[in-house]
């Protein structure tokens, strides 16, 4: 049984590692550690008024800035988790302004077009 | 689930590692975790349901009793752990809290946290029939994935991403001026691909008996490679990586007998040491003065000196006191403790420790040479942990 239980880990690990082939986001057992360098920005407006960096953070349990070693695409979705969750009567409008290792700056908005 | 097997006499010596369900080296693996996550306060981070992967764990949003059940099961999990007391189930329990501790937060997944979970679940669900098995199985699918994911990124094929994360991270000024003799991305494209090719070779060579031991070298080099050039630890994974590799290794079954010259007065003071603190009498000690013939060792061949002796293999002087390190479980608690403090406690050079430890514990040290006559036969290592218990 315990065997069983290991095997069905590993197994699920072996899953995740193919379906990360698949998709832009790295989450459980993609096993990407530190692989991404995004330095990114985020800029919150509800009802009007932007956030501090502070009220960012705890927004999102991230900081409002920085160089996060995850795909950028993780940034995303817990933007996206949060506004379609807690902040669901916020309406929120974020602006995710970030680049990729030194490349050209992009921008994602949420809500999405 | 099986029943966890109960010591035949239960001792809650932490340096003890006989008569638990986990065979030393494991029992080791899991203690030196355990020791890791209260000198480092990981357990301090377990989060409140917050943007779960599960919806269903957001109902224990507004609960703080969540968080502090987590943390309260790390520190009993450790304790019991580090006590000898049913160290299966306290893996899984530790490892099950860190796990929920993700599944409750993506804001809190991090690799490495994901890492220490997996592998305190899997110790936790160590059969003898099995071996170790299942714990190798997921230090090299990391490796492997790691590799993989590296290999199919175009920025680290190309060095792009190297020569960013490099400038954020790196904080040794002669990484820098290495670079600035090479042609543009030169050196950047060099360390992509040398990473690229250690991650596979580890994973690789951990594969193959013949090989571990390159493996875990490779693995022992990048570890220490990354915390010498950025004063990182990636989280827990500069610590619990290098432990996990104990999995790859097994004790002397035989022990491992050290004759002593009682002459020397530095191999007296590293008998009465190692001798008190040995509470598993995992060493055997002869004492022997110069000019008595030893069946092992010729009589033309003494010196002041230590000789090891594991099966046919012998070793002395230097090399000896390198082996009863290795396999003496105290010294791993004395090299993990010093690279758990904080920077400032050690002038920032704490990134030379793993380096200073790896040249000890070097195979340019390990020579060893075959018995001339073979030893009388050491008491069994596994009766010497039974009786130690």
């Amino acid at each position: 049984m315990r065997r069983l239980a290991g095997i069905t880990l590993l197994l699920m690990q072996m899953a995740a590692v193919v379906h990360a082939r698949l998709v832009p986001s790295r989450w459980l057992g993609a096993w990407a550690p530190n692989d991404y360098a995004v330095r990114y920005r985020l800029q919150v407006h509800v009802d009007s008024c932007l956030l501090s960096a502070d009220e960012t953070g705890e927004r999102y349990g991230l900081r409002a800035e920085g160089v996060y070693e995850n795909p950028v695409q993780n940034l995303m979705d817990i933007v996206r988790q949060r506004e379609e969750t807690y902040g669901r009567e916020d309406h929120a409008r974020v602006v995710l302004t970030y680049h990729r290792n030194r490349g050209r700056l992009e921008e994602w908005r949420w809500p999405e077009k | 689930m099986a029943r966890e097997m109960m010591p035949s006499k239960w001792s809650p010596n932490p340096f003890s590692f006989g008569g638990t369900s986990l065979p030393l080296p494991l029992l080791l693996a899991a203690k030196l975790v355990a020791l890791c996550l209260l000198l480092r306060f990981t357990w301090r981070n377990l989060p409140s349901p917050f943007l779960p992967f599960l919806s269903v764990l957001d109902y224990f949003r507004y609960t703080p009793l969540f968080a502090w059940t987590l943390k309260m099961a790390v520190l009993i999990g450790c304790a019991a752990v580090l006590l000898n007391y049913r160290v299966r189930t306290a893996c899984l329990v530790t490892g099950s809290a860190f796990f929920l501790g993700i599944l409750a937060s993506r804001p809190y997944f991090e690799n490495n946290i994901l890492y220490l979970a997996c592998l305190l679940i899997l110790l936790g669900l160590y059969e003898p029939r099995t071996g170790p098995w299942l714990i190798r199985a997921q230090i090299i699918l990391v490796f492997f994935a790691a590799a993989l994911n590296k290999l199919l990124d175009t920025s680290w094929r190309s060095g792009q991403f190297f020569d960013y994360w490099a400038s954020v991270f790196v904080n040794k000024s002669f990484y820098f001026q290495v670079e600035s003799w090479l042609p543009q991305m030169a050196l950047a494209r060099l360390m992509s691909w040398t990473t690229i090719a250690i991650e596979f070779g580890i994973a690789v060579t951990l594969l193959f008996r013949r090989s571990r031991i390159w493996g875990v070298w490779l693995g022992l080099l990048l570890a220490a490679g990354q915390n010498f050039l950025t004063e990182r630890t990636f989280g827990v994974f500069f610590y619990v990586m290098p432990i996990s590799y104990l999995a790859f290794f097994a004790w002397p079954p035989s022990g491992i007998t050290v004759h002593y010259d009682v002459d020397c007065g530095f191999c007296r003071r590293i008998h009465g040491l190692v001798g008190r603190l040995d509470v598993d009498r995992l060493f055997a000690w002869r004492a022997f003065k110069r000019g008595v013939d030893l069946s092992e060792i010729p009589r033309d061949r003494h010196t002041r000196r230590l000789y090891a002796i594991i099966g046919e293999k012998k070793y002395s002087g230097f090399a000896a006191l390198r082996i009863i390190a290795l396999y003496f479980p105290i010294v791993y608690f004395a090299l993990l403790v010093p690279l758990t403090l904080p920077q400032g406690l050690l002038l920032h050079h704490r990134s030379l420790l793993p380096l200073f430890f790896l040249l000890f514990f070097s195979p340019i040290f390990a020579k060893s040479t075959k018995l001339q006559n073979s030893p009388a036969p050491a008491e069994s290592l596994g009766n010497r942990l039974q009786l130690a218990s």
